[in-house]
């Protein structure tokens, strides 16, 4: 697609916005809530295997797009069939945040209007925003970051006044299954998702203007995003469990939306659970954007189109369907995500491992 | 409601025909304007399906039966 060049900040901001696009659903999977705090800690920390492929796959294709690196490292056959899996993926994930998206909104202020309505409007909106290429979406990501992280700690601020010392309870032994059970999944619906971004690293331009990956930017980009990000998740989860306690919290589907709505300032500031749609539809249009972006890219090159950009809309119908036949109601919801996390991993690590695998193994039988 | 949903989802389809699929076919793009109108096509057929009240597998479903949960 059209301005392949990224800034370093942009990149960094697009980063932080995809992780915390899932922050309001990380809760649908898990039974314990109390330690989901230090379970977002935990996930950053395991994700650090995927990130380091992540970053060694960037390194080694500079300026080249997800499919380009799976073709170049596997092959022709194999790399279709890789661009192939992660297409589906890549709308797999759309569809998922799309339907959450249109779920929430259903839940918290339209109940009757249809969902094809509401997935037909953020549709058209978010191809929109990624219709002018990587180069736009990265700096439409630098004016949202700002606005979303404000409003994060306002509304963190506003709440300390809610907080209940007596609903954090020390994390114990036995409770360490269901803290790792959590981190795997946050891991897979936040960190891990990142697999995506590859193609957006790689654009990554040098201080100087001069084509190329510049790898230190890609390297603080990473880490630092993902510290940023898991700091931010994590304090939200323990403001929620905080205002709520993990009882209330585990019979909520969104308990970020419920702990905003309970915040009154005085009198004076009151029912702004609304700033937690907004919050929601920011960080979605990112992670659904880049998703759709990913998936355009990828039916673009398996069909050996042009100009992938062009097919935006239609796989963004496409995605539409799959979100609306995902599941049938908001309990099936609880049992499709909690099967998800599990099938996420296996496009977040063993397949970009075999892919790194074969571009080194071909690196070195170039070198000799 | 059923009618209002089948419409909205057949004038987003004739929105996209008339400002994206027609202009691709005048500037030649075969290969993209066929694929676009498969794409199209298949989200044109399903959606009205779903509007319809065509009850169709879900992918929960799909996963409980592969699961035997």
């Amino acid at each position: 697609m059209e301005n392949r060049k990224i800034s370093p900040l942009s990149a960094a901001c697009m980063f932080i916005l995809f992780m915390l696009s899932g922050i309001q659903v990380m809760n649908l999977f898990e039974q314990s809530k109390h330690e989901l705090w230090l379970s977002a800690l935990v996930a950053a920390a395991l994700s650090i295997p995927a990130l380091l492929i992540y970053y060694r796959l960037v390194c080694m294709f500079p300026g080249e797009g997800l499919f380009s690196i799976f073709i170049k490292s596997l092959g022709r056959f194999f790399g279709t069939v890789f661009c192939v899996l992660y297409t589906v993926y890549a709308m797999g994930v759309a569809a998922t945040s799309f339907r959450l998206l249109s779920e929430f909104i259903k839940i918290v202020s339209l109940p009757k209007t249809p969902e094809i309505i509401i997935l037909l409007i953020f549709g058209y909106l978010f191809c929109r925003s990624v219709k002018s290429g990587a180069s736009v979406f990265s700096r439409f990501c630098v004016c949202l970051l700002p606005l979303t992280l404000i409003i994060f700690l306002f509304i963190t601020a506003l709440s300390a006044g809610l907080y209940d010392g007596a609903n954090l309870t020390p994390v114990r032994l036995y409770d360490l299954p269901g803290t790792l059970e959590a981190a795997v999944g946050i891991t897979s619906l936040s960190f891990g998702e990142a697999v995506f971004l590859i193609g957006f690293l790689t654009l990554v331009s040098r201080k100087n203007g001069t084509p190329g990956t510049n790898k230190v930017s890609v390297r603080r980009i990473i880490l630092w995003s993902t510290v940023i990000s898991a700091l931010f998740i994590s304090g939200i989860m323990l403001s929620n469990l905080l205002v709520l306690g993990g009882e209330t919290m585990n019979k909520l589907y969104f308990p970020y939306y419920a702990a905003v709505s309970l915040i009154d300032a005085g009198g004076f500031i009151t029912h702004i659970e609304v700033i937690a749609v907004i919050t929601f539809i920011l960080t979605s249009t990112v992670k659904v954007g880049v998703c759709l972006y990913v998936a355009a890219d990828g039916v673009g090159k398996i069909f050996c189109v042009k100009n992938p950009e062009n097919l935006l809309f239609p796989v963004a119908f496409l995605i539409i369907i799959l979100a609306l036949r995902l599941f049938d109601n908001p309990p099936g919801m609880l049992s499709f995500t909690s099967f998800n996390k599990y099938t996420g991993v296996i496009f977040q690590l063993p397949l970009p491992l075999i892919a790194l695998i074969a571009a080194e193994i071909k690196r070195r039988r170039h070198s000799k | 409601m059923e009618m209002g949903e089948t419409v909205a989802v057949l004038i987003a389809s004739g929105l996209m025909i008339y400002f994206e699929l027609i202009p691709l076919y005048r500037k030649k793009e075969v290969k993209t304007a066929v694929i676009y109108t498969v794409f199209l096509a298949v989200f044109a057929v399903l959606a009205v399906m779903i509007c319809s009240g065509v009850r169709l597998p879900t992918v929960s479903s799909l996963i409980e039966t592969i699961t035997g949960r």
